[in-house]
């Protein structure tokens, strides 16, 4: 059956799944995320069915009700892929009075500051697909998304969308090492501590500015690009070297065209969050209204969403952690309470936001497994808040 | 239960009732037709001395989609700092108001309020339906999405084509017209929305080839047909598949001096087909004068009342900061320099169009503004049939829907409009003929302006009017000499026959979000090419796109109001 990937901020929705009893295998694709994130769905499945019978929402929401009323400060976070739990959360949130919070990677958390400073020309990946002629790449985002190259990258964009005359894509990449799968030909890498991009990107910008050549000859390779496209990994940017892309990106574009692609995990949450509260980034409902949180910092009690087990597990944190989704061993071991639930587009439908953000998604329901799912669990959490109150 | 509304002053031109006093009855969310008994009754509102008519209707309001979080993620500070002027002092919060399986609270507010802030301001107003008029394929899950958690209203959306690369592609290709109709229908299908929007017709397209002006008979750079090509051939799709909508116009050119000849191009390049032109107001521009920016809405004026095809709606400038959004990325970069404050976002969506979000701060004693806000009620003024021009601030674009009672006042107050003049910029006021212009709307122009006009112009056959049968969506006004204050708090607020306003405050909730869309046919036989070319183009599976009933009320968490096609 077709399926839409819910394992990294690709989203796939050309993935064929088999099923093999109750658990799902992807077929003909090669992908390291896509598999072991059906294998570690599969494993925890196997694990939680030998421990126990699964429980309904209303159980496991009776479970910590009383925890979560007495908590004085509370912090829903984790990674939340689907709007359905989203919402749910941002609606839990507002009922405690807590904070909501997207688990941004560091790169995430840099653009956003530098795009609320400044911000930014960007793009979706269709269009990096379809039209760029130019593409660099700030660590290896194709690491945590290992299909980009062969969907969105490798392809050459072809008339009528390509912009500009080069028939063949060429590529840059700025990092610790080389990207696997872009041709040797056309790609150019050069060494670069992470500490130091955005001198190199400083260098860069002033060098276009002024129509000169910098050391790097980062700044001759840009000139001589159409439109070009940029990619990082989720631990490329720092603050700094966030900021000079943005500043690079709009000194790009008074010439020609160039685009930032955002890759991030969190873009989900952030929508929901954003709409239904009006902020973007953390946002705090501890006065009753939402109000954007500066820095979130560690809550009494979290509620941690952890849609699948591959996920990234919440920080080292002196705080009662509740996890809420699918675990696997090691985290379900470190948390105070963990609650089982299902896996958005593998046990219930949904919509996802694909990683560059404006694209939305469906999540299809792949299995009945029976389990209830985190945004059933948050919504008797949110009853038996307002019952109590 | 059956309710009674009596003695008000009704105002329904759907049944050329102007202020006539009548009794109304609702039973199950509808108006009933006969007088009941009155032993029938179940609740009595008596609203003698009040005015009475259909809930308000926007046609062209930006609340959802992707362009409107991204204005939220660029602007914290401005957001922040409005909510924190405009919170009561000492009023009591609270951790919200539970509505319908979601929540209200208070929250940003301003030019952009969040979706249920922006559902209980519109609600609080007297409107009912608002109608978000660009919804990019590619992220018409999410745009629906929050037009669901925008409480209270009813919601639509158009879908917009003109600038992806399947329709270019198939224009270049001079493929027949009933392969654009069938695309046109699937798009509008599968994507749930009720209408199509062009957005500078091949322009945003261009902007990607790094063109930055493309005028209505500029061939495009690559795909060469131009965007006269797009409108005409969309806008004939549009009425060979039977929308009610004509296709919706933004049209080249927004915001350059000079391009009132665009806007009369892109009427003369619609060829008799029906085009509604949105926030005509941006692109009512002329050139001359000693600034080179004087006022074309004369002959907009002109141009709507001898081509019945065309409908308009202003976009209405309003003075004070705000966040322009808009597909039109070619002339949203174009602005990125005008920004208050200097920050922009531009953004390339999925070989199907785009997103430009600048904020900006219109002041009343800077000329091109002043001159802006006087050609809007110019427009107002001069487009005789109130049926034919609709009352939009293109909200956020030329300020918030929460305007729209002032703005209601200058045109309904001759005296109010012309102490207004008077505080613009004295060249600007010049400039213009506004100090000539003494007509004032009516409560009949505003019912047929704000009611009964844009229901029939989307099709929706059961809302905008008080007809036996209709939906029972009723806003009820004290007149009061302060048009202003008259509007901004109406007494009460019927929605599907609830009374969820009282006294301009909001003390009931609704159910279920409402979705209104149509069902164009589509030919089968020509599914197989479209999709090749879908595959061909780059951007989102068919297969993805399509968003059925049952993913709108299970995911989307939004019934679809399905209406006839023509």
């Amino acid at each position: 059956m077709l399926a839409t990937c819910p394992f990294c901020p690709l989203r796939c929705d050309d993935l064929v799944v088999r099923a093999e009893g109750t658990h799902l295998v992807p077929h003909e694709v090669d992908c390291p995320r896509a598999h072991a994130g059906f294998a570690g769905v599969a494993a925890e499945s196997a694990r939680l069915s030998s421990l126990a019978a699964w429980r309904t929402a209303s159980v496991l929401a009776e479970s910590i009700a009383d925890r979560v009323a007495g908590a004085a400060s509370l912090r829903i976070s984790g990674t939340i892929i689907d709007i359905t739990t989203a919402r749910a959360a941002v609606r839990l949130a507002a009922a405690c009075g807590g904070v909501v919070d997207a688990a941004e990677s560091v790169s995430s958390a840099a653009m956003r500051r530098a795009i609320e400073r400044e911000g930014v020309v960007a793009a979706t990946l269709a269009e990096l697909s379809q039209r760029a002629d130019s593409v660099v790449l700030l660590g290896d985002p194709s690491d945590e998304c290992p299909r980009l190259v062969e969907r969105f990258l490798a392809p050459s964009p072809a008339p009528p969308a390509r912009v500009g005359e080069r028939a063949r894509r060429r590529f840059l990449s700025l990092g610790e090492s080389r990207i696997a799968g872009l041709p040797g030909e056309r790609y150019t890498h050069i060494e670069v501590a992470r500490g130091d991009l955005h001198r190199l990107l400083a260098e860069a910008r002033g060098a276009l500015r002024v129509g000169k050549t910098d050391s790097s000859g980062i700044a001759t390779w840009l000139a001589d690009a159409t439109y070009s496209g940029w990619l990082w990994s989720s631990e490329a940017l720092d603050p700094l070297a966030a900021g000079t892309l943005v500043g690079l990106s709009t000194e790009l574009n008074r010439e020609r065209r160039a685009v930032l692609v955002s890759l991030a995990s969190d873009t989900t949450l952030r929508s929901v969050s954003t709409w239904l509260s009006g902020f973007s980034g953390p946002v705090d409902f501890g006065s009753g209204a939402p109000q954007l949180l500066e820095n979130s910092t560690p809550a009494e009690l979290t509620l941690w969403l952890q849609p699948y087990p591959t996920a990234p597990p919440p920080p080292l944190e002196d705080t009662f952690l509740i996890v809420l989704g699918m675990a696997d061993a090691e985290l379900a071991e470190r948390a105070d309470v963990y609650l089982p639930a299902g896996v958005p587009g593998v046990d219930f439908a949904s919509s996802t936001y694909r990683g560059d953000a404006a694209v939305c998604l469906p999540l299809h329901a792949l299995l009945d497994r029976g389990l209830p799912s985190a945004a059933e669990v948050l919504g008797e959490l949110q009853l038996r808040r307002t019952d109590r109150c | 239960m059956l309710i009674e509304l009596a003695g008000g002053a009704v105002y329904d031109p759907r049944q050329n009732w102007a202020g006539d006093i009548r009794n109304l009855y609702i039973e199950d969310g509808r108006l009933r037709g006969d007088v009941p008994q009155p032993s029938e009754v179940d609740v009595r509102y008596d609203l003698s001395g009040h005015v009475v008519m259909a809930g308000a209707i926007d046609l062209h309001t930006h609340i959802g989609g992707g362009k409107t979080t991204i204005a939220r993620m660029l602007l914290p500070e401005l957001l922040a700092a409005g909510y924190r002027a405009e919170r009561p002092r000492g009023e009591a919060v609270g951790h919200g108001v539970q509505q319908g399986g979601g929540l209200l609270w208070n929250g940003p507010d301003g030019f952009l309020p969040s979706a249920p802030v922006a559902g209980r301001r519109y609600i609080e107003m007297g409107y009912t339906a608002c109608f978000e008029p660009a919804v990019l394929p590619s992220n018409a899950r999410g745009a629906h999405a929050e037009l669901a958690d925008t409480p209270l209203i009813d919601t639509g959306g158009y879908v917009i084509l003109g600038n992806d690369d399947v329709l270019l592609g198939m224009l270049r290709d001079g493929v027949e017209q009933s392969l654009i109709n069938a695309y046109v229908a699937f798009m509008v299908t599968a994507t749930q929305c009720i209408g199509v929007k062009v957005v500078n017709a091949g322009g945003i397209n261009a902007f990607k080839y790094n063109q930055r002006m493309l005028d209505v008979d500029d061939p495009h750079p690559t795909y060469g047909v131009t965007p006269g090509e797009v409108i005409r051939r969309l806008a004939r799709a549009v009425e060979e598949i039977g929308l009610p909508h004509p296709l919706h116009v933004h049209g080249s050119n927004l915001g350059v001096a000079g391009n009132i000849e665009s806007t009369l191009k892109t009427i003369r390049a619609a060829d008799g087909h029906r085009i509604h032109l949105t926030h005509v107001q941006f692109h009512s521009y002329g050139k001359e004068g000693p600034l080179g920016f004087s006022s074309g809405a004369e002959q907009v004026a002109k141009a709507v009342a001898e081509n019945p095809n065309v409908t308009i709606d202003v976009g209405q400038v309003m003075f004070g900061q705000t966040v322009t959004i808009s597909a039109d990325t070619m002339h949203q970069f174009q602005g990125t320099g005008r920004a208050t404050p200097r920050k922009s976002v531009i953004l390339d969506i999925e070989c199907e169009a785009g997103c430009g979000v600048v904020p900006f701060r219109y002041r009343h004693r800077r000329y091109v503004n002043a001159l802006q806000w006087a050609i809007g009620l110019e427009l107002f003024l001069m487009v005789d049939d109130p049926s034919r021009v609709f009352l939009t601030t293109d909200h956020p674009n030329g300020g918030p829907f929460t305007t729209y009672p002032h703005l209601i006042r200058l045109l309904m107050d001759r005296s109010f409009r012309a102490t207004a003049l008077a505080e613009i910029h004295s060249d600007a006021a010049a400039a213009s003929q506004l100090s000539g212009l003494d007509r004032q709307y009516t409560l009949r122009d505003i019912a047929t302006m704000t009611r009964a006009a844009p229901a029939d112009l989307l099709g929706l056959g059961d809302l905008g009017h008080l007809s036996a049968g209709a939906v029972a969506d009723v806003t009820v006004y004290r007149p009061d000499d302060d048009i202003e204050a008259m509007f901004a708090r109406p007494t009460h607020v019927f929605r599907r026959g609830k009374l969820v306003v009282r006294d301009g405050r909001l003390v009931d909730s609704v159910d279920a979000a409402i979705t209104h869309t149509v069902r164009p046919a589509i030919d089968p036989g020509l599914q197989s090419r479209l999709a090749e070319r879908f595959a061909a183009a780059g951007g989102m599976s068919m297969r993805s796109l399509r968003i059925s009933d049952d993913e709108l009320a299970s995911s989307i968490l939004s019934r679809p109001e399905i209406h006839p096609c023509r």
